[in-house]
Order: C-alpha cells, then structure tokens, then sequence
C-alpha cells in the first residue's frame, strides 16, 4: 500500500516568444512550477541494483550507484554531475533549486526524467535544440504561439509516474547505465546513468557511431570494440571499466534496439549525400533503413513514444545496413558524374552494425530492461 | 577531291612559368597538317537561315550536303550584328596562331571539339579554364605533352572539315533550334555555331529545353502551360528551307542535354524525396545511362516522366533532409509537362540530334 506525497517540480512547455525589449521571436521553453502527487516509497523497498565507474559527460568520471524497485531503475535527485555528490532535495525544493541556478539548464545539467521536457525542442536527429529557458511569468513576455497544453498533459502524467520521494527524498526513475563501444578513440566507455541523456541528446560526436551495451554483457562490448579497431594498429584488447552488478535483470536493455535508435539519424544523415550513387538495391536498402528509423522515432498517437520498444525495426535497420555495406553502386558512366564514393569508415561503419546483429541475433529478444522508460514509463 | 591544309592545333601541356616553381595548365598552339574535302559553294544547298536573336547579333544560314549540315568557320564574331571574317584555308595557321593569345577562344566555339585535348574537359563536357593558351617560347620548361589523343583528334578534324571555294568549313555538331531557357521569356533562336556553348560548354543547361526550327508554336504552348500568361518574349526570325536536313528529334536532344546534369541537380537532395520519388530517380538514371548509350526516343520519355512524377513527391514524413531547391522541383514539373503533353503525337524516326557529352 503505497502513499502519496506531493512534489514541486519545473515543468517546461515550448512556446515562440518575443521578449521585451526585443523584436526577434524566439523558440523557448517556458518553465513554470507544477505539483504533482506522485508516490512515496519507503527506503527498504528499493534494492542496490548497480554501482559503476563512468562518465557523465565525456571526460567527467564519478562513481555512481543505482537501485531497482518492481524492475524499474531509480536514482536520487541532487547528483552533482561533476563529483558525482548527491545532495538529496525535499519534494518542496526541486523548483527553488532550478530558481536558485539562475534558471539554467535543469533539464540537461540536472536530472529531471525527459518528460519535464518538451519534445519539440528535440531535432530528428535526437538532438537537444537548446531553445532559451524561461520563467513562464517572465516580465514582458509576449507570447506569439499558444503552448501545446495537450502534449503538456501526456507528459504530465508520464512525469507524475517517474518521480518518487523515498524516504522525503525526490527520487527519479533513470535510464540503465551502459557500456560505449567506439574503438577508434575510446575502446570501451561507460555512461553512467546520469549521463545517457547528456550523452546521447546534447550532441557529443562520439555517439553517432558508438554501440551501447548493457553492463551485464561486458563480453558484447569488448567484441565489439575490437571489431571496430580491426584496422587500427596495435589493437590491443580494450579495457573494461570497473562496475558492479547485484540485479542483472534490471540494468539490462535491449542493445540492439538502442543503438539503433540513438545511431539511425546520424547513420541517415552521413548516407544523405551518397543516395545518388547507391545502385537500385543499395537505394532500396535506404529506403528500408529510413523507414525503420522513423517507425523508432514516431508514433501517431503517443507524442512521446516508448523508445527501444521496437526490437524488429531494429533488426531491419541492421541488416539493411549490412546489404547496403557491400553496395556495388551505380555503374559509373561518362557525363553523370552522381554522388562520390563514400568515405571508407561509411561502408566500415556499417559492416560493424551487420557484424553485430549477427553476433546478437542468437539471443532471444529481451523485453527486460527499460533501458531508458519502458512502455509502461 | 582531298587536299592537304594546315590548322592551328592546340596541345595541352603541364608547364612552369619562367621565375616561378608552380607547374600549372597550358595550351599552347601547334600546327597540323591534315587532308580536307575540298568542294565548291555549288555543291551545297541552303537548309536554314536563323535571323538575329538574344544570343547572335546577325543573320546565319547554315547548308546541307550529303545528309550533313555545315557552316563556314568565322572569327571574330560579336553580339553586335557584325558578321565573323572567313578563313581562308590557306591563312587558317596564320590567322589564329599570329594573335599573341593565340585565339582558341574563338577557335574552339568555331571548330568541331577536336580540336582541343580531351584532357581540357571535365566527366560532365564542360570545357576547363584552367587551360590558359600561351606561346611555347614563353615557358621555363614544358614537363608533361599530353599527346596520346593527337592523332584520333587530327582524324577527327579530318572528317568535319572543308574546303568551299578556298575558304574553310566546319560541320554543324546540330542544327539549329529553338531553345527555352525561361518560359517566361519565351523561345529563341540558336544558330548551328552557338548550340556547341549552349549545350556543351554552358553550366547552365540543366533545365533547358530544345525545340526543332519548324515547332514554334509548340514551343510556345510549351511555355505558356508551364508559366501562364507571361511575355511571349523575343520574336524569332527563322526561315527554313530544307526541313528535311535541320530535322532531328528535339525531345531526345533536350533528354540527353538535361540528363546528366540534372540528375546531379537533384541527387544532391536525394534523401528528401519519399520512397516512390525514389524509384522515380533511379528510374530515370537508368533512363539517362541508356540515353547516353545511344538510346532513343522511349528512354527520353521514360526519363521526363519519371522527372514529372518526382516533382509532385510529397517527400519523406521522417523530417530529417532538407528540401531540394523549389526551383529544382519547378523545373522537374516543367520536363513532365513536356513529356505529357506535347511529345507523343510525333514521329520518332528522325535523326537523334545532340550528340551524348
């Protein structure tokens, strides 16, 4: 029998906006504070699911532990994301501790769930747009479009069930943390899972190319590290970061759905200028990666879809992929001069995304984790 | 009845300039010696005169013989209405090779592409600049002759060269046509000498289309489906007195000059288009490929249409490419019109026109 505690949050809406004293309209996210009644658990219900040692932004190292209740994963709110710290917040304060930044940006430097976002803000290409954050009653603010207080509600709810107070604590319910694999700069790497969101939405470079594994398959990863730095020289066997694992099932996700959906864009988007040299089949291979793409990232009728739900979209991309690798091209012919050949890590790049459905195609697919909010999130 | 003439010969060469180190593209001018078809001004008969125009000053007329069309070469010739000077097959050398810029510019818009090096254009036809002419004696050192291609290009010349009544001729590389750049400005005329620039040489060709002398009026309802109500524009003079010699078939001719460079045009924005605009372009490269392999009349249809449906793709829904240029899609609606309403009623069976680039 659970109990109910209530928690003041920041809550963004996207909105165009003219600020006084300003003629330009701006995309911004209006931030106002919101209650919301959320449920309070008592301490001795939440497992130790993982510790690890890994990044939250590339560079920053901290130590970072997990816990599971009901196979869903928590973590407190407060992490400093440099020293890995957790001052814990009262449910009262977590809108006086955005204030207290100076309104800065709570959604990527802090650790809110996405839902407090607005997805609008998010580019196809899973980036964050870093629209300007505003206080809803901010002095001279014209709007000039209306919020969209229908995606607003969805996500209200969807926020309402990612946030806990254990113990007067505001909790957050967070992504499985995850190996990295791109061996051509970093070997093997680990986010924690502070840092997914940070990682995969604020644009680092590295992702676009980087597998994500879960912590309990550190075989996967280091395969897949060595494969990626087959042609490098001196391939020595990358080395594994250090984590501890108490609850296997909860940490774990679906790795292949969540590369793929973190890689599709950026992969659709560094074929783009060679489509016109692709033959009929490598075009038809195109087609098919795009559309598994945006079947991942689209839903009609939920504005804010489950992500890595779609273990078959992610296949079809993958194996896509591996046609597309070994695509002869158009013939080449005088007077048409049509796209260049692709760069050598293009077609290498998508040999790794064949190599490795194979290698996971045995396992029989995992609908465990919620690597980063299941459907029921 | 064959003699022998000399002409000015351009060879393309890597050289380095005297005080510097930088090894760079010359052409440098040579003289050849090569056998010519000599005939009288009798033997030719008038196929088609093209009167003044945007694009030449002066009245031009070009003549048949032997099923082929030929001109006289002229120097010198402006915009301004003023008519070239005729070279005499005796002076051709002389003529050309004493201007100390050694006049290829007007050499090689005069004379069929052979003579100049192969290695002066690039995979699309399209002539390099890089290729400044210069006298021999004027060089450091001449590293590199590109020479290979010498005797397959004298050949050349050889063939698409006379001698009317001791003055030089050329053959036409087509006939003269109507060209539309902008429908809304309306056809115009071009003359036998300019159709090598307008579709060989010239950038700009990818959206333009080719009508026979004889179809005005098409060429205007072509227009006026395509931007309506706008200027008719500039009145051709033409006259044509042979049709059966300036006779090709323009759709191929458009087809082939359009093919290359606008696949390239719209390649570049491939992603964007939905998953039948897709199959659409590589229906029309396959078209294209065949184009230039010699094929005919179905290919260019095939490839219109094939443009014509590509403009009306609403695109892929996933958001992530960028949308080609609306002009880029404007001008694909303008080859579907073409092919839909205005090509299927005529014969096939004439002479493919624009020679493939």
């Amino acid at each position: 029998m659970s109990t109910k505690a209530v928690v003041e949050v920041p809550f963004g809406t996207a909105a165009v906006v003219k600020l006084k004293g300003s003629r330009q309209e701006s995309d911004a996210l209006l931030v106002r504070k919101v209650a919301l009644e959320v449920e309070a658990v008592d301490a001795a219900r939440l497992r130790t699911a993982a510790t690890v040692v890994g990044w939250t932004m590339p560079g920053t190292v901290i130590t970072e532990t997990v816990w599971t209740m009901d196979g869903r994963l928590f973590r407190p709110l407060g992490l400093d994301y440099r020293t890995g710290v957790v001052r814990e917040v009262e449910p009262d304060g977590v809108f006086g501790r955005w204030t207290a930044l100076g309104g800065g940006d709570l959604f990527l430097m802090d650790d809110l769930p996405d839902a407090a976002m607005s997805r609008r803000h998010l580019l196809p290409t899973g980036r964050w747009q870093r629209p300007e954050i505003i206080p809803f009653d901010e002095r001279g603010l014209r709007l000039i479009s209306e919020p969209d207080e229908a995606e607003a509600t969805t996500r209200l709810a969807r926020l309402q069930r990612k946030l806990i107070v254990v113990d007067g604590a505001v909790w957050t319910e967070c992504p499985a943390p995850r190996f990295i694999a791109d061996s051509r700069y970093y070997g093997v790497g680990l986010v924690t899972s502070s840092g997914v969101r940070r990682f995969f939405y604020d644009g680092h470079e590295m992702r676009t190319r980087a597998f994500q594994f879960p912590i309990t398959r550190p075989a996967d990863a280091i395969a897949c590290a060595i494969l990626a730095g087959a042609d490098e020289p001196e391939g020595r066997e990358p080395a594994l970061p250090w984590c501890e694992v108490h609850d296997p099932d909860a940490v774990h996700f679906d790795a292949l759905a969540a590369s793929a959906f973190h890689m599709g864009p950026e992969l659709l988007c560094d074929l783009k200028g060679y489509v016109a040299g692709f033959s009929d089949e490598g075009v038809e291979n195109f087609l098919q990666i795009r559309a598994a793409v945006r079947r991942m990232h689209e839903n009609a009728e939920d504005p804010l879809p489950a992500v890595y739900a779609q273990r078959e979209d992610a296949e079809l991309l993958h194996e896509a992929c591996g046609r597309l690798a070994d695509d002869t091209g158009s013939r080449p012919y005088a007077g048409i001069p049509l796209a260049e050949r692709m760069p050598a890590w293009i077609p290498l790049n998508l040999r790794q995304f064949a190599a490795r459905h194979r290698e996971l195609e045995a396992e029989a697919a995992p609908e465990l984790g919620l690597g980063h909010g299941g459907p029921t999130a | 009845m064959r003699t022998t003439i000399e002409i000015p010969y351009a060879v393309a060469v890597q050289g380095v300039l005297p005080r510097e180190r930088r090894v760079q593209s010359f052409l440098l001018g040579e003289c050849a010696t090569i056998a010519a078809e000599v005939r009288t001004i009798a033997d030719l008969r008038p196929a088609a005169t093209v009167g003044a125009s945007p694009r030449n000053g002066y009245p031009e007329t070009v003549y048949a013989m032997d099923g082929r069309l030929w001109r006289p070469v002229e120097m010198d010739r402006g915009c301004d209405g003023r008519p070239g000077r005729r070279v005499r097959a005796e002076t051709a050398r002389a003529d050309v090779l004493a201007t100390d810029g050694y006049d290829f510019i007007d050499w090689r818009r005069e004379v069929p592409t052979a003579c100049l090096p192969e290695v002066c254009f690039d995979r699309m036809g399209e002539y390099d600049r890089d290729y400044t002419a210069v006298r021999e004696r004027l060089l450091r050192s001449v590293e590199h002759r590109h020479s290979d291609d010498a005797e397959r290009r004298l050949a050349a010349l050889s063939e698409t060269l006379l001698v009317v009544d001791g003055e030089l001729w050329t053959e036409c590389p087509l006939p003269p046509c109507l060209v539309v750049d902008d429908p809304a400005q309306g056809p115009y005329a071009v003359v036998a000498s300019d159709l090598h620039d307008l579709t060989v040489m010239d950038p700009d060709r990818a959206f333009r289309q080719i009508f026979r002398l004889d179809r005005l009026e098409e060429a205007r309802a072509w227009c006026e489906a395509v931007s309506p109500g706008a200027d008719p524009g500039f009145m051709p003079a033409v006259a044509v007195h042979d049709p059966g010699a300036v006779g090709f078939d323009d759709l191929v001719a458009t087809a082939r000059m359009v093919a290359a460079p606008t696949i390239d045009a719209v390649g570049r924005d491939l992603a964007w288009f939905g998953a039948g605009g897709l199959e659409d372009f590589a229906v029309a490269r396959a078209a294209a490929r065949r184009l230039l392999d010699g094929g005919g009349r179905d290919d260019a249809h095939v490839l219109f249409e094939a443009f014509g449906r590509m403009a009306d793709d609403p695109g892929d829904p996933c958001g992530l490419f960028e949308r080609p240029g609306s002009h880029v899609l404007h001008h694909l609606a303008r080859f579907g019109v073409r092919a839909a309403a205005f090509e299927q009623d005529l014969s096939p069976d004439l002479a493919p026109g624009a020679p493939a680039p």
